[in-house]
């Protein structure tokens, strides 16, 4: 039987805890209000990314100061009589060593707001009036609209993904307590993929370093790829083959893709996945839908609106399909998505120029970009003295110029002469 | 690795299984060759059970090594609770294979049931006994106990435990009104005291409950110790083995 080395790993004193050092610093005065005296607020909410150590700073911060720590997680509390019976009771009563040094630490708090609460919430709320030892809640989204109650009466404190660095000097510590020999590239590769979270990317150097004394570039091949695009794959599949209106709409939770990136793919995709033009049309139609909300959503940033986006382009869409096309028909990655992504270099660059010389001219930059930028490609190719002129005063860079030039500068100086030289006529 | 006793009978196992049930879903057994012994604190961190039945309640004990045996209480429950009365009952549990079967076999030996329970995976935690003392200690009657705790529900979820050196006091104040339980020494119910001086402290009523309750069944006296504010421990004496609990007060004043 083998450890978990995430377990074997977890910080054992706060100064173990990576990254994050002001949240941490947060979390430590507030457990010194509630050992000096009165705290201002009773709970605190630690929400923020997973495997960034949220969970791993309370467990520290309860051995390292000899607290007891009491632990319930989204299984433990799924209605009112278990969120009493074990929250409130360990709110209200000594420990078994007959001191006060007790932190009830709750675990996924947003994860039970779902589905399964029946008033668990509300049972919470009326415990963290009451507590007498403080109570710690974990979450990786805080801004569910069931936790507001409970937000205002929490001292939130963020957690970010963590930098690579310091995921790597973590991978680096294990890798030397294991008496592994690892690759430098293995390491930043791991910390790559862990895209900020330490617990995946340790789980990931124990299942390459299984049973191994040395790990190489090679086995990280093992790994295969857990990326966004494989999850929405999943979640297409279920959505395109869902038989009722909740479980096409289950399929995105727990997806880390935003809604604007997933209608894009339900969009390019349903086309190809629905064959019967009078059932693509009622797709299109709720899709259409769909997208009108969510452009209000942002417009308008009213967030409520999600609740119709989400059922429509998922359930909606499911729902339109009553047949399914012979044979498999795989899911394609998105146009619109491929262009941005291919273009993306070129529309930064456009963003800083128009960004320069919205400063520059008193402009929005949206402005500048619609009325100026093309008056500007205009000079900045017309000669290398004006392209010059043009950095100089908007201070672009090399780069911007030779974008705005549409060549590299040194064409544009050739072209130039040349045209001097032909003695044409100057064209204003 | 393997284990294996036979205890005369299975219904008094189950008793016991339940009176460790009261606090806890799930729990890990030390096996040794002297005994069998589970410490485990209830999810809330409240209570704590101290379980332990040594070779000597056994008619055959057989036990290759020291041993770790996670099982689901309430599932093992489930099994025990088909023993019928005369039933004796043979435990056995490879370390390999982490199988825990529980053999009911009836007084004549004619019928012989075996259940098998998959075991679950032990997770090291650091569930020691906490090093406490106290300054009373009263020898008392389990039934009067239950009864004590049973009234005070009726006004509260709170009762507040006194061991003075002639009696012992169960007080419970709630909006309705109050309940108060003396018992005094040398009467039929307090057996023994010794302390000299008062101690007391709260304790959560629906604890105290599913603690003594079960437990009245197995035995007919109680041993209570405490100290001011401090953790209580309630032991119930079985033969050749251990039962006691400890469960945490109410945390006082503002």
């Amino acid at each position: 039987m083998t450890q978990l080395w995430v377990e074997k790993y977890r910080p054992k004193r706060v100064a173990e805890v990576v990254g994050n050092k002001q949240s941490v610093q947060q979390f430590i005065s507030w457990m010194r209000s509630w050992e000096t005296g009165r705290p201002q607020k009773k709970a605190a909410l630690l929400y923020g990314p997973a495997g960034v150590g949220k969970t791993s700073l309370v467990l520290a911060y309860g051995n390292e100061h000899g607290y007891d720590v009491v632990e319930v997680n989204a299984s433990d509390w799924r209605d009112q009589e278990h969120m009493k019976s074990i929250v409130g009771s360990s709110s209200q009563q000594l420990t078994l060593q007959g001191t006060a040094k007790r932190i009830i630490l709750v675990d996924e708090v947003d994860g039970i707001a779902g589905r399964e609460d029946a008033g668990g919430l509300s049972a919470l709320r009326r415990i963290i009036d009451e507590t007498r030892v403080p109570i710690v809640m974990v979450a990786n989204n805080p801004w569910d609209q069931r936790l507001a109650t409970i937000r205002d009466r929490s001292l939130l404190i963020e957690f970010k993904r963590l930098s690579k660095t310091d995921i790597i000097s973590r991978l680096r510590e294990i890798c030397r307590r294991e008496g592994l020999e690892c690759d430098e590239q293995v390491l930043r590769a791991l910390a790559e993929r862990a895209e900020g979270d330490l617990r995946s990317a340790i789980n990931d150097l124990q299942a390459i370093a299984q049973g191994k004394k040395k790990v190489t570039v090679k086995d990280l091949e093992a790994l295969g790829s857990r990326n966004r695009v494989k999850q929405i794959f999943e979640a297409l599949r279920i959505i395109f083959n869902a038989k009722s209106l909740r479980s096409a709409r289950a399929a995105l939770e727990g997806l880390e893709v935003d809604l604007d990136t997933v209608y894009t793919w339900i969009l390019d995709n349903a086309p190809l996945q629905i064959q019967r033009l009078d059932e693509l049309a009622d797709a299109m139609e709720v899709l259409a839908r769909a997208d009108l909300y969510l452009a209000r959503m942002s417009r308008e940033q009213k967030w409520r609106l999600m609740r119709y986006a989400v059922p429509l382009m998922t359930g909606g869409v499911a729902l339109s399909r009553k047949t399914k096309p012979k044979g498999f028909v795989k899911f394609s990655f998105p146009d619109k998505i491929r262009f941005m992504q291919k273009t993306r270099e070129e529309r930064e660059l456009l963003q800083s120029i128009a960004r320069k010389v919205a400063a520059q001219l008193h402009l929005s930059s949206h402005k500048a970009m619609k009325y100026m930028v093309p008056f500007l490609r205009v000079i900045a190719s017309s000669s290398t003295r004006n392209a010059e002129a043009l950095a100089e005063y908007l201070s672009l860079s090399p780069k911007e110029v030779e974008y705005l030039a549409g060549k590299p500068l040194e064409a544009v100086a050739k072209a130039s002469r040349g045209r001097r030289g032909g003695r044409s006529p100057s064209r204003g | 690795m393997s284990f294996r006793m036979r205890l005369p009978s299975a219904d008094y196992f189950s008793d016991l299984v339940k009176a460790i049930h009261a606090i806890v879903d799930e729990g890990t057994f030390q096996i040794t060759s002297e005994s069998i012994r589970l410490v485990a604190m209830d999810p809330a961190h409240i209570s704590l059970v101290d379980f332990e039945l040594s070779n000597s309640a056994a008619e055959e004990y057989e036990c290759s090594g020291e041993m770790k045996m996670t099982v689901s209480i309430s599932e093992l429950m489930k099994f025990l609770k088909r023993a019928k009365k005369g039933e004796s009952l043979i435990l056995t549990y490879n370390d390999e294979t982490k199988k825990l079967s529980i053999t009911l076999i009836d007084a004549t030996g004619s019928r012989e049931r075996t259940f098998t329970l998959n075991t679950l995976e032990t997770v090291e935690t650091r569930t020691a006994t906490p090093n406490l003392t106290f300054d009373a200690k009263a020898r008392v009657n389990t039934d009067a106990v239950k009864d004590a705790v049973k009234d005070s529900s009726l006004v509260s979820d709170y009762v507040k435990i006194t061991i003075a050196p002639e009696e012992v006091i169960f007080l419970a104040k709630g909006e309705l009104g109050t309940v108060q339980t003396k018992l005094t020494k040398m009467g039929a119910t307090v057996y023994d005291i010794e302390t000299d001086k008062e101690v007391w402290a709260h304790f959560s009523i629906s604890y105290l409950d599913k603690i003594v309750r079960p437990a009245s069944e197995l035995s007919d006296e109680m041993v209570m110790e405490l100290s001011t504010n401090k953790p209580i421990r309630l032991g119930f004496p079985i033969p050749s083995g251990k039962l006691e609990y400890l469960i945490a007060p109410r945390i006082e004043g503002e």
